[in-house]
Formats: C-alpha cells, sequence, structure tokens
C-alpha cells in the first residue's frame, strides 16, 4: 500500500556527493522529509530516494550543507502521465469504471420472494409496488422494518415474514400460517356445499368435513356436487338422529381437459409473408410460443400439466391452432345451500 | 544538579514501570536475524557506509558493522536498516 501511494504520487533517485551528506540527511528527516533505499552506488556516492513532492523542498538544505545532487532516476505516475501523453486517460477511465460500479451498487437490482405457496409472487411484488420499491429504486430508500409491518397488515394469511437487503438483492422471505382464520365460516350454522367448477376426471381426493358424494376415479361434470356440506349423527337404531350444517371441506384433484384454439390473426399472416418467413416450421413455432403463453397463465394458478397436443388447422382462409391440454388441479368451490331442509326425527 | 535530577527521574520511570523509551528517550531496537535492524527514537545519522554505520542515539551512539548495508527507512523518528550485521555496539 505504502508503495502503491509512493508510486501514486511520483518519486525520484539522486545522488548525493559531498562533505557533509550525513548532515544533509539528517537535516531531511528531522525537517520531516522522508527518504529511503539510501546505499552507495559503485562510485562511493550516496543514492537516496525522495517523494517527488518533497523534491522541491531540498534546495536550502543542499546550500547549507553545500551538497552536489543530480537526479538518477524518476518513477512514478507523474513521470509516467509525462511519457505517455495519449494514455493519461486511461488511469480515470479505470477510476470511473470503478466509482460507477459503487454508484450502481446502491440500487436494487432483484427482489427475491422466497416461501410462498398460496400469496403470488405478482401479489407481492404489486404491494411493493405501491410503496414504491421495485427493481432499479435505490436500495438507501428501502425500510424493512416497515415494510415488513405493510406485508403484515396486507397479507391476513401471512405468519411471519421478513425482509432483507443482502448485497444489491432484496429479500423478503414469507411464512404462511397454516390455517386461515378468516374462511372459517362454521360458525354460522349454515351449510356449504362443494361443487365441481369444471368437468373433471377425479384423481385423488381427501375429505376433511362434510359427507363425500362422488369418489375417486368417478367423472364429473361441471355443477356437480362433489361434498355435501352436512354430517348425520346416528343414534344407536341406526336412524338419523341429527343433522349438522358444515361448511364442506376437501381436497380434490381432477384432471381437466382444455380445449384450446387459437387463430392466426390476418395481419400476422400478412407480416409473416411480407417478412417472407412463411413456412410450416415458422408457424409450428409461433403456434408453440402462443401455447406456452397459455399455459404459463395457467399454472400461475396452480394448475399442473399433464399433456398437451396441439395442431395447426390449415385452411384456404385461415391458420388456427387448436388442440387438448390435459391438466391436473383442484376441482371444487364452495357454495352456499339456501334451502335448508328441515329433517323430521320420528 | 542536573545530574541528581536526571537520576531521580531514572529512579522514578523504574519504580513506576513506565515506559523508558518514551520517559528518557532512549532508542528502540529490534533486530530480524542479522539481516534487518529497526531503530526508532533516533537522533541522527552520523556516518553512512556499506560497511558501518554510525548512529546518533539520545545517551549514546550506536556503531553497526556489516556488509552491504542500506538505509531502507530513514524518517524522523525511525530507521530501518538492512544488509548483512556483523556486531552492534554502544559507545
Amino acid at each position: 500500500m505504502r508503495r502503491l501511494f509512493r508510486w501514486f504520487f511520483g518519486y525520484v533517485q539522486v545522488g548525493l556527493s559531498g562533505r557533509q551528506v550525513n548532515r544533509f540527511l539528517n537535516l531531511c528527516s528531522r525537517n520531516g522529509i522522508s527518504l529511503w533505499n539510501v546505499k552507495h552506488d559503485l562510485k562511493h556516492n550516496i543514492r537516496v530516494l525522495f517523494r517527488l513532492r518533497d523534491f522541491y523542498y531540498l534546495k536550502p538544505f543542499l546550500r547549507k550543507t553545500k551538497t552536489k545532487m543530480w537526479i538518477t532516476a524518476r518513477r512514478g505516475f507523474p513521470f509516467w502521465c509525462h511519457r505517455h501523453p495519449r494514455l493519461k486517460w486511461f488511469p480515470v477511465f479505470v477510476l470511473a469504471v470503478i466509482g460507477l460500479t459503487i454508484y450502481s451498487s446502491t440500487f436494487i437490482w432483484d427482489i427475491r420472494i422466497e416461501g410462498n405457496e398460496r400469496i403470488s409472487d405478482r401479489q407481492l411484488l404489486q404491494l411493493l409496488e405501491e410503496h414504491e420499491i421495485e427493481v432499479g429504486q435505490k436500495s438507501s430508500l428501502v425500510d424493512c422494518a416497515q415494510l415488513e409491518y405493510d406485508i403484515r397488515e396486507a397479507f391476513s394469511d401471512i405468519g411471519w415474514v421478513s425482509v432483507y437487503m443482502k448485497q444489491t438483492n432484496l429479500f423478503i422471505e414469507v411464512r404462511e400460517s397454516l390455517y386461515d382464520e378468516h374462511e372459517d365460516y362454521t360458525a354460522d350454522g349454515k351449510r356449504y356445499d362443494l361443487i365441481a367448477n369444471k368437468d373433471a376426471y377425479i384423481y385423488s381426493m381427501v375429505t376433511r368435513t362434510g359427507t363425500a358424494v362422488v369418489q375417486q376415479g368417478m367423472s364429473v361434470e361441471k355443477g356437480e356436487t362433489l361434498v355435501e356440506g352436512r354430517c348425520e349423527i346416528l343414534d344407536d337404531a341406526g336412524l338419523v338422529k341429527d343433522v349438522l350444517q358444515l361448511k364442506a371441506e376437501a381436497e380434490i384433484l381432477g384432471n381437466v381437459t382444455y380445449f384450446y384454439m387459437e387463430p392466426l390473426t390476418e395481419i400476422e399472416i400478412m407480416a409473416m409473408k411480407i417478412a417472407d418467413t412463411y413456412s410450416d416450421k415458422r408457424l409450428y413455432y409461433t403456434g408453440i410460443i402462443k401455447m406456452n403463453r397459455f399455459l404459463e397463465n395457467l399454472e400461475e394458478n396452480g394448475v399442473i400439466i399433464l399433456d398437451k397436443s396441439v395442431m395447426i388447422d390449415k385452411n384456404e382462409k385461415s391458420i388456427a391452432f387448436r388442440g387438448n391440454i390435459l391438466t391436473r388441479e383442484e376441482i371444487g368451490i364452495n357454495i352456499r345451500v339456501e334451502e335448508v331442509t328441515e329433517y323430521e326425527l320420528e | 544538579m542536573n545530574e541528581h535530577i536526571g537520576k531521580n527521574i531514572n529512579r522514578i520511570v523504574e519504580s513506576l514501570d513506565l515506559p523508558q523509551d518514551l520517559f528518557l528517550g532512549f532508542p528502540c531496537i529490534s533486530f530480524t536475524g542479522n539481516r534487518e535492524l529497526y531503530i526508532s527514537n533516533h537522533k541522527g545519522i552520523l556516518s553512512y557506509d556499506t560497511e558501518g554505520i554510525v548512529i546518533l542515539a539520545k545517551p549514546f551512539q550506536i556503531h553497526i558493522h556489516g556488509r552491504g548495508l542500506i538505509i531502507e527507512t530513514y524518517s524522523k523518528d525511525e530507521l530501518l536498516i538492512k544488509g548483512y550485521i556483523h556486531s552492534m555496539e554502544f559507545c
């Protein structure tokens, strides 16, 4: 480090001769001029290294001690600049790059969200955006503690959240609480059935509360009741004694087939023809890109894609992509049953 | 009179365990093998040669004999000598 500084500010090697060279050296050091590498050369003159800055203060001491001085070497950055005038902007450029790196590290470069299952990344990012926190924002503006508080306020089913900055990344760690307090309707004593919201083939089924109507392996249609929100209590004779009104709860995974159809607009075909890229291969790729966009939308809603098949339907007039997409997803939504049947006990 | 005070100061510094280089102005000398000699609290150089160096310290002079001696650093209060040091004397 010291050597680097010396090099940066420049230093000169001088030869000294005279009767009072030692006195000259003492005078220098006594007056705060640092010197190093004192040695004899072949002609028994003394060679000393001085800082360039100190070099201009030596004259009175030289006169006082009647010492002769001559420069034997010039080293360091100022001399280097003088020798290579074209390259003198290079160190400036290096410093600028370092400065730019330091400056750019004061911004957020990435936001990473971990541990969320039910709350999507997009929801959290939207919240961050409302608080003016996004990629490219100054990281000094982020108040992590306040943000934690805001996230907990905004999403009631978050049990624990931690926001911290690590280097240039903003980390958000989320733990979702297991039970959602707000979804507990059972207290109102009304009956909620679980019905299918799609045509599906039931792949697996776990009933938590209520009476299951359908079974694993059955095909159900849209609107069909899957789980009834009632529970019969039988007496010893096997007769219905009481019926509890519940909210049906079950995890039902069904295989759902989506029919996918997307026509290629005329403008797109025109554009392809103009760009001279109109070919079957090209069409095929376009179809894949479009379908992927569709699939991404599906996957964001927690759907597992099992199988997909897409074909190009080519007429003289129009071109369309159609196919079937087989997915596995949770079917079933809670619907309140209005008519509450009175069971008369005999 | 002056000597009397000096003796007293000596005794006080010794009995109070104060650092002697600070209070009495003694030089602090440390060797690294026979290649390096570091002296702080010196008062200047009396003579310099590759074979021998005479350094002025407060109560005495330090004579260093050796071969290929170089003064690596020389500033107001520290001195670093490199080379092959054969002997050192206090005169």
